[in-house]
């Protein structure tokens, strides 16, 4: 699956989610986590992205077990917040690798997120951002000027606003009606295997266009798109 | 450029006559400058305050209204982001028809632009504008065609053609619609201007470069026509993308004139996915009009969404309808919860409900668009108010079930609450909408 991801989608990352260790979601043991890891790990050559959940007691003893088994891989532990990042930044420096800082929809909880995590010495090349967003047409709209918002104060000189942004479109667009519902009960929707490519693409390309560097996404179609937009961008060729 | 009171002061008679209702020279001018008085309410204002005062006055992006009232506008943007202040006019979707499509195929996209209507939000969105393309060479048909489009659909079009013979008799064909000629080249402008004048229209200006299209832009305009529209020539995204961002940019931190008109641009991109990366560019980035090479639903659907989102006033807050919402397809025992009717707030919950697979009622009261906290401060979301609510929209007649969910960081309320339903029992659900999951398996079930 994940070579999948990287050989015929191009994903430049991978994002492992560790849904299956939270208590109602399966409820797997910090140990089974560390294994799925490493098995990604050593089915593709990109970085991973090691996603979690909002069950606190859990993962961070997950996240502790994944960092300490795969020291030195970099990983981009996913994530951290306000009320919880002690434990998971702090394995993070002793282990040697990154983590997701995550703010609701806030700058300025973005901003004294990163602060309390340099306070920690943790580096500022190893956190990245997540200013938190809905799907699209589910308060999208907030988080876009958000991400403007951290930009332009970053690049206006602001160290602690300078960093990377992360952002899920694909996360978002799966719990989402429009990426379920049929074209039998929402006409003015369209043909939902088409509409779904389209929610996830104009999802992430409005967030691109935010300030995105990078993009957890699920659609196939979406990612194609996505990427050729991005290279189109980027160098400027049609 | 906005002035300030003290510039403003320096145009006026400076003799506080009193006339105006003010007591100073200076007080009217403070008034002018925040937009709360009007220059014609001085009866001694010089030309030239008339003149400064009015082309200050004027927005950075010129406004440009079409359509048989003038009701489709475009333009008078003041900011780059939407966070400084607002967006003022969302991009305009058009759907285009070719003179050369077969004849049955002309109905039937007509009949399904006007047919088109997408609900979002308490919202009615519809295709704003019809594009015909000349792709014959027949002007008699395209006026015919352009003539047809406007009578079954009723919305202004945008004529595109390259014969300026043909551009006049379609104009013609559709005066009164206050439709858009596409394009006038250099060459054409001059032509094609006194045409757009005479039938009442917009014009759009198209040229190889910018450096020439501010030129042809600013000779139209010395020649005394000023409705326009600027269609870029680009050549890639990435052009397409910095050719909009240096016009307006431009535009409103230079205030130049010539570049300060909405644009127009014509979907040329094969694929579906294709034509919705350029139009969602386009629709981020500024643009005016976005004409899509046909109507398809889902793709559509997902532009109108994004626009509705970028061009929603950030000062304003968003708010859902207040009713009682059903969520999955609750029953008469099915669980009940309440919380706010700032839309994000409403999305996220009801959001959660849905992912937790549980079929629900979500009771959103009247908060004026506040999220949980600012509303419990603001003392809109009290017990007393919930409750009221619930008894006035009948929900105790709708549902047997007689516990209600409240969000956790107003906890206090429960008491006062359940005073005001007699016969409830309310629950303190989690802080956090994403606990909610976690809380029905818990808790409900």
């Amino acid at each position: 699956m994940a070579g999948l991801c990287v050989e015929k989608y191009g994903a430049e990352l991978i994002s492992v989610r560790l849904d299956g260790t939270h208590p109602e979601r399966g409820n797997r043991t910090p140990e089974q986590a560390v294994e799925v890891v490493k098995s990604v790990l050593k089915a593709v050559d990109v970085p991973l992205i090691v996603t979690g959940h909002n069950y606190f007691d859990r993962i961070n003893d997950v996240m502790k077990a994944v960092a300490q088994a795969c020291a030195g891989e970099n990983l981009l532990l996913n994530w951290v917040e306000q009320n919880n990042y002690r434990t998971i930044a702090g394995v993070a420096i002793a282990y040697g690798h990154c983590v997701v800082a995550q703010a609701p929809i806030d700058v300025n909880i973005g901003k004294q997120l990163n602060i309390l995590l340099t306070n920690m010495d943790m580096k500022q090349e190893q956190i990245v951002m997540d200013p938190m967003t809905g799907a699209l047409g589910y308060g999208i709209e907030y988080t876009y000027s958000v991400m403007e918002r951290i930009r332009q104060t970053g690049l206006g000189g602001d160290k602690m606003l300078a960093g990377p942004l992360i952002v899920a479109p694909g996360q978002e667009c799966v719990k989402v009606k429009e990426f379920k519902a049929s074209e039998k009960d929402f006409p003015a929707w369209g043909d939902l295997s088409k509409r779904a490519a389209l929610w996830e693409l104009s999802t992430a390309l409005g967030l691109l266009y935010a300030g995105a560097d990078l993009l957890i996404m699920s659609h196939p179609d979406a990612v194609r798109e996505l990427k050729s937009a991005i290279s189109k961008l980027m160098d400027g060729q049609k | 450029m906005a002035l300030s009171g003290l510039q403003i002061q320096k145009l006026l008679p400076k003799t506080n006559c009193k006339e105006c209702g003010s007591n100073t020279c200076l007080a009217f001018a403070m008034k002018l400058a925040a937009k709360k008085a009007e220059l014609k309410e001085c009866p001694y204002a010089s030309d030239e305050a008339k003149q400064v005062l009015g082309a200050a006055s004027e927005p950075p992006v010129k406004e440009i209204g079409l359509g048989a009232e003038g009701a489709l506008k475009l333009g008078a943007e003041t900011v780059l982001y939407r966070h400084e202040k607002t967006f003022v006019h969302q991009t305009a979707l058009a759907v285009n028809v070719n003179d050369t499509d077969a004849p049955g195929a002309v109905d039937a996209t007509l009949a399904a632009i006007r047919d088109y209507v997408l609900v979002r939000v308490g919202e009615t969105l519809v295709v704003d504008m019809v594009a015909v393309t000349q792709k014959g060479s027949d002007a008699a048909a395209f006026a015919a065609l352009a003539k047809k489009a406007w009578e079954t659909v009723k919305r202004p079009l945008v004529l595109r053609s390259a014969s300026v013979e043909s551009l006049k008799a379609a104009a013609e064909a559709v005066k009164g619609s206050r439709s858009v000629l596409a394009s006038a080249t250099p060459e054409t402008a001059e032509a094609l201007a006194v045409i757009a004048k005479d039938n009442g229209h917009a014009l759009a200006l198209t040229a190889p470069s910018l450096n020439e299209l501010v030129l042809a832009s600013a000779a139209v305009k010395a020649g005394g026509f000023n409705n326009l529209i600027l269609q870029f020539q680009t050549h890639s995204l990435a052009e397409q993308f910095q050719t909009n961002i240096i016009a307006r940019r431009t535009a409103i931190k230079d205030a130049y004139k010539p570049l300060g008109y909405p644009s127009l641009r014509f979907i040329e991109a094969t694929g579906l996915l294709g034509a919705a990366v350029e139009a969602i560019t386009d629709i981020c980035k500024y643009g005016g009009i976005c004409v899509l090479p046909s109507l398809d639903p889902a793709l559509v659907s997902a532009l109108m969404t994004l626009r509705m989102n970028i061009y929603t006033d950030p000062q304003k807050p968003i708010q859902v309808e207040p009713k009682v919402y059903p969520i999955g397809e609750p029953t008469a025992t099915s669980p009940v919860f309440v919380t706010t009717n700032f839309s994000l707030t409403y999305f996220i919950v009801s959001g959660e409900i849905e992912n937790s697979g549980t079929s629900a009622w979500l009771v959103v009261p009247e908060c004026e668009g506040l999220s949980v906290l600012t509303a419990w401060a603001a003392g809109k979301f009290s017990g007393a108010g919930i409750g009221k609510f619930i008894k006035a929209i009948g929900l105790e007649s709708q549902v047997q079930t007689r516990q209600i969910v409240i969000p956790g960081y107003v906890a206090q309320i429960s008491g006062e609450l359940e005073e005001s339903l007699p016969g409830w029992k309310v629950l303190v659900g989690p802080q956090e909408a994403a606990d909610l999951e976690s809380y029905i398996k818990a808790r409900l079930k």
